[in-house]
């Protein structure tokens, strides 16, 4: 079969002026016309194998990128679609209000699973409160929860009635954005997208509104897209 | 224009489909072509240097009959620099150095320079052989036929062997001592791949000496008696023909840089070098004409015992053969180092069994044709560092299996001993010194055809000299790597490099953000690498300053930074590619 220089370079990830020389030097079962590479493929797949290199021809190639963009999004507007927001939850103590919120949480099917997420919720309660000040608690897992299948997501759940979260400013918590994400990697990510999110009053503001899902997704899409754009 | 290219495709044999799987059939059958041609060249050289010697015949024994060998070696130092302006040279390492750097590209006026000019030199009695001569045109021969036929470098590798087998089987009817020297000293792998097409090249060439010249063995011997007391005797030949072969090396050396020096303190026109130099071989050939041309015969006589001078005579033969090979070559003659090794080890040979017998006149040693024998390969071995050439060709050029113990015995201790004194051997010493010497597989070899332009990485992200701290620390979010390069941004020159380890005690001072740029934090004495930098040089400069990573800058352009992490990456693949074959 035959493929440009550069493309046949590509399917081994290869410079292509390394290829070219191999071929010049004969260490690769090509012949060069011109700009086109000529070859069999079960050879130079033998010969990629001996030499601990790989060979994909970039149909295969696109395949695989194009799986990749199907999987879940993982920016914070879709986590915080995924986790559902939930308006009245009851209680008095974190315990409480944190098994309430376990309870309306869309994942996490099985009472053994939900008892496991409020143990590790509550682990991290007990190290040090969630509670970040001016009203809001993010709690999440003490360890991040890999490997129970789930996808990332973020719960908000607005309270009955504010309760004693324990916060650093001492506030009583009204809202909690329980997080839950399956890497560390993004667990970071998405707590640093939404503690710049809640540094500004303007959204406090909005969020002590107690606004509907739709205006509250909105309103989180426009301030992601501008963490976005301003890097 | 591909019609034109399909009428040719007797041009293209690699894209046959009877080769396109496995090009060992065509290697050997090219391999065989190669060694017929270089048999005939190696057949005309002898010819012509008979028809010389011939001619020459009538001109001795004249007073002015020393000038001959100076007029020879300048003819030819002219023909080579004026008409087909080659430089001088032995041929051989010629040959090792394009196999090494240019995967065996030679020049078709190559195949015949040296056969015109080592005829010009030997023939007027200049004291060098031909067998350098017919090797370098045998491989330039198989260079510019797999030229011809577009063959890559792997395979014209192996048919530059072929030539240079086919030459040296045929001008020494030797083939077994052809395949082995090109294997030992031109090609330096063993690997099938190459030895299957020398081999039948070896064949080729042996045969066409033999059907044009018959089938004759140069130095017929008599069937030795060897016993045990000869063979242990050989272990002090053999430190004889190393102090000979070290002898040999060194004045050959010291009478090329003293020619040259004196050439150039007195800028001498470059012919007056061989000239010289020849007038002087002329000169100790008027009273000692063995030392003068190629001295086959001398070797015959004394392979046959018959050689009758006594040892000092013998000795001051061989220092005098010593000194007019040094003569010729070192000043600026064309020839090869094979017939005056012979010389001078038979010389070295006799002298020893007179020595030896002078000792211990009671024991019967062997005949002192057998010594002079194992002195040619004593000598040859040392001189070439290459043993099993020493001990193939002795066995071929005499006949005589009957010594091979005591024959392997010398070969590799003289060559043993001369390597502790001359770790490279005289053809490749200047090689190694300039580092043109690559072997296959090794280090050397990969590193040269690695290149700066294939490892270069441009992931990097450049920064710009007026740029403030703040906006550079938004940079660092989104960069994986420590290194920015900055560049002016009117010029686009490269100005310097920003290494996050340098800064790092500035990156979280908001205070610092509006008010400092980065001209005035980027390191500008930065070690750079240009696009065409010798790798080997880089990893030296990595190496000295303790670096892992150097920016690549040519034109003043930042193109992108050399790590040794990839290097690495890339040499092990590059190693895996180079031994599949």
């Amino acid at each position: 079969m035959q493929l440009q220089l550069d493309e046949f370079a590509k399917c081994l990830d290869i410079p292509s002026n390394t290829v070219e020389r191999w071929i010049r030097q004969g260490r690769i079962p090509v012949r060069k016309k011109g700009n086109t590479c000529e070859f069999s493929q079960p050879m130079i797949e033998k010969w990629a194998e001996a030499n601990h290199l790989k060979f994909m021809l970039p149909e295969a190639q696109t395949d695989s990128e194009a799986a990749a963009p199907a999987e879940l999004m993982d920016d914070l507007p879709s986590v915080m679609r995924r986790g559902g927001v939930f308006y009245d939850i009851e209680g008095d103590t974190i315990e409480a209000v944190l098994w309430s919120a376990v309870e309306k949480v869309p994942f996490f099917d099985t009472p053994e699973q939900k008892a496991q997420l409020y143990e590790n919720l509550k682990a991290r309660e007990e190290m040090m409160s969630t509670g970040i000040g001016k009203g809001v608690a993010i709690p999440h897992p003490r360890t991040p929860m890999t490997g129970s299948g789930n996808p990332s997501f973020i719960t908000t759940c607005f309270l009955k009635s504010p309760i004693n979260y324990g916060a650093i400013d001492k506030k009583p918590v009204f809202v909690l954005f329980l997080l839950v994400s399956a890497t560390a990697k993004l667990h970071l990510h998405l707590l640093a997208q939404l503690s710049y999110c809640l540094r500004d009053e303007a959204f406090l503001e909005f969020l002590s509104r107690k606004p509907d899902p739709a205006a509250l997704f909105e309103n989180i899409t426009k301030r992601a897209e501008a963490i976005e754009s301003s890097g | 224009m591909t019609r034109f290219s399909d009428l040719k495709i007797w041009r293209y044999p690699s894209q046959w489909i009877l080769f396109r799987l496995d090009d060992r059939l065509l290697l050997i059958i090219i391999g065989a072509l190669v060694g017929t041609c270089s048999g005939l060249a190696a057949v005309a050289m002898y010819q012509g240097l008979i028809a010389m010697f011939a001619w020459m015949h009538h001109y001795q024994g004249y007073w002015w009959s020393f000038l001959l060998p100076g007029i020879g070696a300048a003819l030819a130092a002219i023909f080579l620099e004026k008409i087909l302006k080659e430089g001088a040279g032995h041929g051989v390492p010629e040959v090792v150095y394009s196999v090494s750097r240019y995967g065996g590209l030679m020049r078709l006026r190559s195949g015949f320079s040296r056969l015109i000019s080592g005829c010009l030199t030997i023939g007027t009695g200049g004291s060098a052989g031909p067998e350098a001569p017919v090797v370098m045109s045998g491989a330039a021969i198989g260079s510019n036929i797999a030229q011809y036929f577009s063959l890559n470098d792997r395979q014209r590798v192996a048919i530059v062997g072929c030539g240079s087998a086919g030459a040296l089987a045929a001008i020494f009817n030797a083939p077994i001592a052809g395949l082995v020297f090109t294997i030992e000293v031109i090609v330096g792998e063993w690997s099938a791949v190459n030895i299957v097409p020398i081999a039948i090249a070896s064949v080729a060439g042996a045969e066409v000496c033999r059907l044009l010249q018959g089938n004759q063995i140069a130095f017929t011997s008599l069937a030795f008696q060897v016993d045990l007391v000869d063979t242990l005797a050989c272990v002090g030949l053999a430190v004889f023909t190393a102090a000979a072969s070290i002898l040999l090396t060194r004045t050959l050396r010291y009478s090329n840089t003293v020619s040259h020096r004196l050439a150039h303190k007195i800028s001498l026109p470059f012919w007056v070098r061989p000239l010289l130099g020849g007038c002087a071989v002329g000169l100790i050939g008027l009273c000692l004409p063995e030392v003068l041309g190629e001295g086959y015969h001398f070797i015959q006589d004394m392979v046959k015992g018959v050689f009758s001078q006594g040892l000092l005579i013998v000795f001051v033969l061989m220092l005098a053969k010593i000194a007019a090979t040094s003569l010729t070559l070192g000043w600026g003659g064309s020839g090869g180092i094979f017939a005056p090794c012979l010389v001078i080890g038979s010389f070295t040979g006799l002298v020893y069994h007179r020595f030896i017998d002078l000792l211990g006149p009671g024991v019967g040693w062997v005949d002192e044709g057998c010594f002079a024998l194992l002195g040619m390969a004593g000598l040859i071995s040392g001189i070439l560092q290459a043993p099993l050439t020493g001990i193939f060709l002795i066995v071929e050029v005499t006949g005589g299996y009957g010594v091979i113990l005591p024959l392997i015995v010398v070969s590799a201790v003289s060559a043993t001993l001369t390597h502790a004194f001359e770790p490279a051997s005289f053809y490749l010493k200047e090689l190694v010194e300039k580092g043109h010497y690559l072997r296959p597989r090794t280090d050397e070899r990969v590193l040269a055809d690695l290149t700066v332009r294939e490892l270069v990485e441009k992931d990097c992200i450049v920064v710009y000299k007026n740029m403030k701290l703040g906006e550079f620390v938004k940079i660092v979010k989104k960069s994986h790597r420590n290194f920015f390069p900055v560049e002016d941004e009117h010029t686009g020159n490269f100005v310097g490099m920003i290494h996050l380890d340098d800064i790092r005690e500035y990156l979280f001072d908001p205070l610092l953000y509006e008010t400092v740029f980065l001209e005035q934090i980027m390191n500008t004495h930065v070690e750079t690498v240009d696009l065409d930098d010798d790798l080997t040089d880089v990893l030296e400069r990595m190496d000295s300053r303790n670096l892992f990573s150097l920016p690549v800058v040519a034109n003043k352009r930042f193109i992108g930074m050399i790590s040794k992490a990839t290097l690495l990456d890339k040499y092990r693949s590059e190693l895996m590619v180079q031994s599949y074959y």
